[in-house]
């Protein structure tokens, strides 16, 4: 082994931050770094489709259950509309982060830092459509999950289960969002500290594929909740 | 972080606060796999002693007394006196339950899914592949601090009572009673959940991405292998265990009703939600086991494994079949045609299994056998996990499932496998590593005497329970009819027996701390990539990376490193065997 | 910068601060391309509404009739087209080592494995009103005499005959509870039983 003193890296601080990046210890070189940090992520979001699946699972089974009652239930709880306009919201989301990490392969700062904004602003018009379109009136009528269901015209017997079902999934779809959003945010911040380039934005990438998946989620969501 | 990595990893720092620290916010899996074994082993034991508490509660069967004054029938155990909670007479047998269940879930949850792949794994998973660390060392931190708070809900659970609904949380009755704390028990396996996510993630990754150049896939050591396929399973089956876990504690508190039959819902969906992960889980638990047991036979009988391939796609295999048949657990609440489906695919899973089996009797043929104590754990592996294995048919069976089902049949053919299976790897296992985690040298005689200890306790536990179970005695249980009492009887004193062994370990592990010979590098003649490093290794695991020059069980062609041909000639078939491993 | 020995392990010459024509061996996302997919995604969606409001399509003399069986699959059907779009050109899938889109196959064949296993046995044991579902599963028609004691009923196959009879000679009886919403099917209609609140 080279002894300590002979070599020492060679970091050049005239370059911006994107431009330094050094692997860690452990690994060899800096693509390998990236391709696991990918595949990690990847697994990742093998889990977060896994948990999800469980909410597809137990719409699936009750709408064997009750197949009548749940589709009269989604149109009569459930304004397509509302859905529609978020759904394309939520791929314009998609779209401009892939725009932001475009500018990152591009070296284009200004163009991580808009489209991130977009993003931004995409996902937050998704969750304030949610909370005050959706959400807030349904917990003004009683439209609400399982035990706490009191609305008075239910139009069937078992309304108090889809909605269960529409609240728990969307909900955690939310969460999902919102969580997004705060790690979109921190993005931005890394972002004016000049931290991705063409060299380095394998972070960006994967939060990137996390909204990515985000926005998946949705896509199976809608038609299911909203339109059929 | 600075000027030590030419220091064990065990070493301490300049100051007390910078040592602490050292460990607090370590990088280094070692240092997290050591954290990890302290605190799956102290699992292990509470866990235990609730088993012990649950055999003792067996000893006799109760009896049922009328009450004169109220007329009612009063259930009185032996040694689990009643209290009331809420204002409600808490039973000695709700006591019981929560004996039972507060063993299952610790036993499950805190120490069998992590203690081999996160304590073991996490040591000597980078080292066998040549690597200084995992792929993803602050995960790695973070999994190990998802455990210990998944383990603080865990201890707020047990000191607010504990749950009662075994541990495989069925609904209706976990979602509508609540005796003690189920919901944090549930919580905290949630958050276990998570652990084991993020070590299967690291593990993928590493395996796929830090192997040393030239090491493919069929160089890697099987343990390696065996890791690789149980991280796989970790990360697909474990999210679902999320979902189940999380639609139970909204089903507890905003009573969406899906699992509730009065409010539409359904409790078998929740059975195939809980089986979907937990079936899989059992092979999270075993996989690990077998790939210690690969080593342990391969160094200890100094002989190539036989069928490396065969042995490394059967991991693969099980990992892959483990998917397919989590509804024979189910055999009672089904429909018929799917219980035959899942009775088919439950045939299937043997196969790999089986070929495991063979190939590792067929290393031991004409091998140099050493009879030291982790090659007597690999042989009570193979005993008892072929007893356990082979106990699995019966009740892959649909018409004989039906009889089986719920009794202590099957406690003993799971403790066969899981007990007799990973916990005897394990110990063989932290027999092996030993001098290489810690530097030192345990003491061989009082090993062996803990591990024949073990072993009779453990049969002597569980052998008999195939009979009562056969004979109808039901599982979780606290009272049974007289004709069961000689058969508990004996089981309860196997568990005092395997109490005893275990003792013995434990004094035998702490001896070895502060008074054991210092350890070579190569106590065994081992050819994977640990035993090249140091005893215990240095910070970054080796001071020069490692070149792969042979394979992983090329005894008769390459001297182990650090080790003379005089102690492991090359020969396959050695005429004098090895006393002692030195 | 602390000096870090182990840092020498690393060749610098493959660190990105030197090795300025370091191989890009990520392919740059394009605009237009991600444009089209986007505008396409777009389109599927409208798709998607326009088919669940749909009912019937007439072509010539033919009238196919959208059921909800029919409307859940087209949906899903453009669903996963989406899904698989946004997956190779968002997510670069396509562009990416094979191994990540390995890891979503594992991953969607453990979903249909969940989904698909667990519906299948569900289906076999719908009955409407799980109410008395957990008095159906393994004695058949259970009920109880005016003591509270349990009076054995004529088990699950007799049970299932004579649902199976009883659907068969009147395809129109659906339990009071649901409006008639497009599943006339006889499938999907749960079998005739007293108690659906």
């Amino acid at each position: 082994m080279s002894t300590a003193a002979a070599r020492k890296p060679m970091i050049d601080m005239d370059l911006p931050p994107h431009a330094r990046h050094v692997p860690a210890t452990h690994w060899r070189n800096a693509k390998d770094e990236a391709e696991a940090a990918k595949l990690g992520m990847w697994l990742f979001l093998a889990t977060e489709i896994l948990l999800f699946a469980g909410f597809f699972c137990a719409y699936s089974a009750f709408r064997l259950y009750y197949p009548g009652n749940w589709h009269a239930a989604s149109s009569y709880y459930l304004s397509w509309k509302i859905g529609f306009a978020n759904t394309v919201v939520l791929l314009a989301s998609s779209f401009t982060i892939v725009m932001a990490i475009r500018g990152a392969q591009t070296n284009r700062q200004w163009m991580i830092q808009l489209n991130l904004f977009l993003t931004q602003l995409c996902a937050a018009f998704f969750l304030v459509v949610k909370l005050v379109w959706e959400y807030w009136p349904k917990i003004q009528e009683g439209k609400l999950p399982g035990g706490f269901f009191t609305y008075a015209h239910s139009q069937g017997p078992h309304d108090h289960i889809f909605l269960s079902i529409y609240w728990i999934a969307t909900a955690t779809h939310g969460l999902h969002v919102f969580v997004g959003m705060i790690v979109i945010g921190w993005a931005m911040w890394m972002a004016a500290r000049r931290h991705y380039g063409p060299k380095h934005y394998t972070s960006l990438e994967n939060i990137g594929l996390y909204w990515h998946i985000v926005d998946i989620i949705w896509i199976f969501l809608f038609p299911l909740l909203y339109l059929v | 972080m600075s000027g030590h990595h030419h220091e064990s990893y065990l070493a301490p720092r300049e100051t007390l606060w910078k040592s602490i620290m050292a460990w607090v916010y370590t990088l280094d899996h070692k240092r997290i796999g050591v954290m990890y074994l302290i605190a799956t082993t102290f699992a292990f034991l509470l866990a235990g002693v609730f088993a012990l508490l649950v055999r003792a509660e067996l000893w006799e069967p109760t009896r049922t007394i009328v009450d004169e004054a109220t007329n009612q029938t009063r259930v009185v155990g032996q040694f689990l006196p009643g209290w009331t909670e809420r204002g409600l007479p808490v039973t000695p047998n709700n006591a019981y339950n929560r004996a039972f269940t507060l063993h299952g879930a610790i036993m499950v949850f805190l120490f069998i899914i992590p203690a081999v792949p996160a304590a073991l794994g996490n040591i000597f998973l980078p080292i066998m592949l040549g690597a200084k660390d995992v792929a993803f060392p602050r995960l790695n931190l973070l999994s190990w601090y998802t455990y210990v708070f998944g383990g603080l809900f865990a201890v707020w659970s047990l000191a607010s009572g504990g749950a009662e609904t075994g541990w495989t949380f069925y609904t209706p009755y976990s979602s509508t009673t609540n005796w003690g704390s189920t919901t944090a028990m549930v919580l905290a396996a949630f958050i276990l959940g998570f652990s084991s996510i993020f070590t299967g993630i690291n593990f993928v990754a590493t395996v796929h991405k830090l192997r040393v150049p030239g090491m493919g896939w069929f160089d890697m050591p099987l343990f390696a292998w065996a890791i690789y396929a149980t991280a796989i399973i970790q990360v697909l089956a474990t999210p679902v265990l999320g979902i189940t876990l999380l639609l139970l504690v909204l089903e507890r508190t905003l009573r969406i009703g899906i699992f509730d039959p009065a409010m539409g819902g359904d409790p078998v969906l929740f059975q195939h939600f809980f089986w979907f992960y937990s079936h899989p889980a059992v092979y999270i638990m075993i996989l690990p086991g077998m790939g210690i047991a690969s080593e342990l036979i391969a160094v200890h009988c100094h002989k190539k494994i036989f069928g490396y391939r065969a042995i490394a796609f059967s991991s693969i295999a099980i990992a892959a079949i483990s998917f397919l048949v989590w509804a024979h657990h189910m055999f009672t609440a089904q429909t018929a045609a799917f219980n035959a489906v899942f009775s088919a695919l439950t045939f299937l899973v043997a196969i790999p299994t089986a070929i495991k089996v063979f190939n590792w009797i067929s290393t031991m043929y004409k091998a140099s056998i050493a009879l030291n104590t982790p090659m007597l754990y690999a042989m009570s592996f193979l005993f008892c996990f072929t007893i356990g294995g082979l106990t699995g048919p019966p009740l892959a069976t649909l018409a004989v499932d039906i009889h089986l089902h719920d009794t202590y049949f099957v406690v003993a053919h799971f403790h066969y496998v899981m007990m007799g299976g990973t916990v005897m790897a394990f110990l063989g296992g932290l027999h092996h590593w030993w001098p290489k985690m810690f530097g030192k040298m345990y003491n061989e005689f009082w090993g062996r005497v803990g591990a024949v200890l073990v072993f009779i306790g453990f049969n002597v536990t569980f052998f008999i329970q195939f009979f009562m179970g056969t004979q109808g005695m039901p599982r979780r249980y606290a009272t049974y009819v007289e004709e069961f009492t000689s058969f508990h009887k004996i089981s309860t004193v196997g568990s005092w027996i395997l109490f005893l062994g275990f003792l013995i370990h434990a004094l035998v592990f702490a001896h070895s701390l502060v008074a054991g010979r210092a350890a070579p590098k190569n106590p065994w003649g081992g050819l994977t990539f640990e035993w090249e490093a140091d005893s215990p290794p240095v910070e970054h695991n080796f001071d020069h990376e490692p070149v792969i020059t042979h394979g992983p069980y090329d005894f008769e062609s390459v001297v182990p490193p650090h080790c003379s041909e005089q102690d492991f000639p090359l020969h396959p078939a050695a005429q004098n065997g090895r006393a002692h491993g030195h | 910068m602390t000096h870090d020995p182990l840092q020498d392990s690393i060749d610098p010459s493959e660190t990105l601060s030197v090795h300025e024509a370091h191989e890009d061996h990520h392919h740059v996302s394009p605009f237009w391309p991600m444009l089209w997919v986007f505008v396409v995604l777009v389109v599927l969606t409208f798709l998607t509404v326009w088919t669940s409001r749909m009912h019937e399509i007439v072509i010539g003399n033919t009238t196919i009739e959208f059921g909800t069986t029919l409307h859940i699959l087209v949906a899903m059907a453009i669903a996963v087209v989406k899904a698989g779009l946004v997956a190779a050109y968002f997510m670069h899938l396509k562009y990416d080592k094979p191994m990540n889109t390995v890891v979503v196959g594992a991953t969607i064949f453990a979903v249909t494995l969940f989904i698909g296993l667990t519906l299948g046995d569900l289906d076999a044991r719908r009955f409407a009103g799980m109410k008395d579902m957990q008095y159906h599963i393994l004695g058949g028609d259970v009920h109880f005499d005016a003591a509270g004691n349990r009076v054995k009923g004529k088990g699950i196959v007799q049970t299932a005959k004579d649902n199976a009879h009883a659907e068969s000679s009147s395809p129109a009886a659906q339990s009071h509870s649901q409006p008639a919403t497009g599943d006339a099917k006889p499938a999907e209609a749960p079998g005739a039983k007293p108690g659906g609140h």
